[in-house]
């Protein structure tokens, strides 16, 4: 009895007196515990408030394999209802850790089950899980999240610091059975929800301008297509659609945001810079005439008309509304590369139009120092040059906008975690040409749409003002041109006597190839919806700007195309060509 | 101050071994005085005073302590099941929480423009409209300025082949440039390409 006693006292002086820290870390161990708090990642919602991305807490099935008792039989059970192998189950549940992950995000249903089973060391964990409710609506915009929920593409990745939120920590004591110890310890830090981010994507519009797109290319096979429609006065773009056609001819959103990462050849959108330039420098006049042959010679190469007419006695309007290679690479070098070089860059060509979207490209300008003998015949036309449909549509609105350029926009406002509504600062402006010459250019853009190659576009009940491009897609990591490959596209705004909508459209090798066939009914139908969805009316009349209206033989020809034989777009030319035939119209 | 120091005249009682004599009534000239009073200080209590009082404070501090614990547990239990309904009410805010962000990702998913689009033509049969109807107001409001003075003629009608879905239109105001005469059309109902025609053909991830 004495030896017991003994015994007792003994190890009771050695757990209070010799060792207390040890038990006392290890009953604190057994007791407390730490649980992370996951901070909720902010949605991202359209401009009206409707919910594009949001984030919802769902179950993640974990073991501890230190409390499976059976990994064979857990396994049998476990398996099927996760929907993974067996083996690899198994496998998992006899690791030698305490934390292993079985199946990560849920559903519902199949948490529900996992829950009922009730298996030792299977474990439920909430962990947020990242849905857009609009499927594949403005998807490439987006971007996507990770396993972990970070912004991997797209706005998710652009806005990463302001959606992401900041875990939270709970410390507290817990019995065995998991409940709180009353009067126990509790220390919670509350996490941090991020910031909800408001785009200035309409979603109404955005699901018209992929439908009308998707519709375009299917119908015209085309790979793919762009379609941007931008506020024109706040440079705000309230819809941006990216598609491509997959095998089979199924459309789907692009991989990326092709309208402001990928750079095409504009191609005879381009004009409306090189003309804008003529008018502002007062190199032309409107009303100037021109004496428009079939062809031109430009250093050692000949560039054509896309399809032959005799000369012509063209006005600047007439070379718009044909637009007419040969007529805008006259008014061109009359320009001269300088100074057509420092529009195109005014007009926002060459560098990032400022929205900051990962993996946006500048575009491709040559400096003027490096221009070859054929590039004062290329650039005038939109061929030597790379651009993104971004960049395009913002240079369509600078003219839309009498002669301001203002730059895209594709975020409205923040959301703080209090419900506070951070404004985004404006978009900066600039003035680029003057609003005389833009009102001029606005005209013979109108005159494009009522007479011209791009009377597709045309809306019933306002007036549009337009301009049509189809460009031959220059090869990759080659030079030259992929034979019959073109972009087809059509740039414009609406109404044209006060414009409200800028857009652009784009169709990646279409059939037909030109742009006023198969881009503007495309802008027609989304610009038209945008305008009864926003409630636009038509303007009252207003005196338009003294511009000579196209001429009846003027509006008989189509010469979009650019010619062939142009070098490529950055590369030095190879040799003298001779006028070749572009494609034949359908 | 003790008891020994105090005045012996104003004690009352006999002194100890003192002889009991009879009393004997004092002189007539001698004046009446009567005993002085003072503060009975509690250690002058006697044995049974003292026990009684003892009980008392026993008692009271026995109750005391019965309260205090009593009180003890009853907070503890108060605690316990505060701390129950805290857990409780955590529960419901979680279950809360997680209903409504349910919902509103039902919500999101109900509310998007291509399953509305799919429920009207598939479910309920609607089809989109061949056309829209456009009314061009009537009067002098809707007659034009006059276009600027040109050199060059109007021009005729495009006679080129007419683009996919569209049809030249008998009302438009797309003439800015032009003196030609106007339509005077009152109304029109041409019939144009629908901004709704068909759900998008397109792959859902």
């Amino acid at each position: 009895m004495s030896v017991a006693f003994a015994a007792v006292v003994v190890r009771l002086v050695a757990v209070q007196v010799v060792s207390p820290h040890r038990y006392v870390a290890f009953g604190h161990s057994e007791r407390v515990r730490a649980v992370t708090l996951p901070g909720e990642r902010g949605v991202i919602l359209d401009r009206d408030g409707n919910e594009l991305a949001l984030s919802m807490p769902q179950s993640t099935v974990w073991a501890n394999p230190h409390l499976v008792t059976d990994p064979r039989g857990e396994a049998q059970t476990l398996s099927p209802v996760l929907g993974m192998g067996e083996a690899e189950t198994q496998d998992k549940l006899s690791k030698d850790a305490g934390f292993v992950y079985l199946a990560r995000k849920v559903s519902d249903d199949v948490a529900a089950k996992v829950k009922a089973m009730a298996l030792p060391g299977i474990s439920l964990l909430p962990e947020p899980q990242r849905f857009f409710p609009e499927g594949d609506l403005a998807l490439p915009i987006l971007g996507k999240v990770g396993l972990d929920g970070n912004g991997l593409a797209g706005v998710e990745l652009q806005y990463e610091r302001i959606l992401e939120g900041h875990a939270g920590r709970l410390v507290v004591e817990r019995d065995p059975r998991g409940a709180d110890i009353p009067g126990g310890l509790r220390r919670l830090d509350p996490p941090a929800r991020g910031s909800d981010l408001v785009l200035t994507i309409d979603r109404s519009l955005q699901y018209e301008a992929e439908r009308a797109l998707s519709d375009e290319i299917v119908k015209a096979k085309a790979k793919g297509g762009m379609a941007i429609v931008m506020d024109t006065a706040s440079g705000e773009v309230l819809a941006l659609a990216n598609l491509m056609a997959g095998d089979g001819g199924a459309v789907s959103p692009a991989d990326r945001n092709s309208a402001v990462t990928n750079v095409y050849e504009p191609g005879s959108v381009n004009k409306l810079i090189t003309l804008s330039a003529a008018l502002e420098e007062g190199v032309v006049r409107p009303e100037d005439k021109l004496t428009v042959g079939n062809s031109i010679r430009v250093a050692d190469a000949t560039f054509t008309e896309h399809e032959s007419h005799p000369v012509q006695q063209w006005s600047v309007t007439d070379i718009m509304a044909n637009s007419s290679n040969v007529g805008t690479i006259m008014i061109g070098e009359k320009v001269g590369k300088d100074r057509l070089d420092h529009y195109l860059r005014a007009f926002g060509l060459g560098r990032p139009t400022g929205l900051g979207f990962p993996g946006e490209t500048p575009g491709l300008l040559l400096d003027p120092a490096h221009w070859y003998p054929t590039s004062i015949g290329t650039v005038p036309i939109g061929q030597g040059l790379a651009v993104t449909a971004m960049q395009m549509v913002a240079a369509y609105n600078s003219v839309a906008n009498g002669g301001v350029y203002v730059a895209p926009k594709l975020v409205k406002a923040t959301v703080d975690e209090r419900g506070v509504q951070h404004a985004t600062p404006p978009s900066t402006k600039r003035r680029v040409i003057s609003p005389r010459t833009a009102a001029q250019v606005a005209a013979m853009m109108q005159e494009v749409v009522r007479v011209g190659t791009g009377t597709a576009a045309a809306i019933d009940g306002y007036d549009v003002a337009g301009k049509t491009g189809t460009a031959r897609k220059p090869l990759e990591n080659a030079r030259g041109y992929k034979v019959g490959a073109y972009m087809a596209s059509f740039g414009g705004f609406v109404p044209a006597e006060r414009p409200a909508l800028t857009a652009m459209v784009i169709l990646d090798e279409p059939t037909p190839i030109y742009g006023g066939l198969v881009s503007a009914p495309v802008f027609k139908d989304v610009v038209g919806y945008s305008l009864r969805q926003l409630h636009i009316p038509p303007p009252p009349p207003s005196q338009p700007a003294a511009v000579p209206p196209a001429s009846p033989d003027a509006a008989k020809t189509d010469g979009e195309v650019s010619p062939g034989t142009t070098p490529t777009t950055l590369a030095p030319p190879t040799s003298t060509t001779s006028p070749t035939s572009a494609p034949g119209r359908p | 101050m003790t008891a020994a120091q105090r005045p012996q005249a104003a004690d009352p009682r006999p002194e100890p071994g003192a002889h009991a004599t009879p009393a004997r009534p004092a002189p007539a000239t001698a004046p009446r005085t009567r005993p002085p009073l003072r503060v009975v200080g509690p250690r002058e209590l006697g044995p049974r005073a003292r026990r009684r009082r003892a009980r008392l404070l026993t008692t009271g501090a026995g109750v005391l302590v019965s309260a205090l614990l009593f009180g003890l547990v009853a907070f503890h239990v108060l605690i316990a099941q505060s701390q129950l309904q805290l857990g409780r009410m955590e529960t419901q805010t979680s279950d809360a929480q997680a209903r409504y962000d349910r919902l509103r990702l039902q919500v999101a998913q109900l509310s998007s423009p291509g399953r509305i689009v799919a429920a009207a033509q598939e479910r309920l049969g609607m089809v989109a409209p061949p056309g829209v109807t456009f009314l061009s107001p009537v009067g002098p409001a809707a007659i034009k300025p006059p276009a600027p003075v040109t050199s060059v003629p109007k021009p005729a009608p495009v006679s080129k082949p007419a683009p996919v879905g569209t049809t030249p239109t008998t009302a438009s105001r797309s003439t800015p440039t032009t003196a030609a005469p106007r339509s005077t059309t009152p109304t029109t109902t041409k019939q144009t390409t629908s901004t709704t025609s068909a759900p998008r053909n397109r792959t859902k991830p």
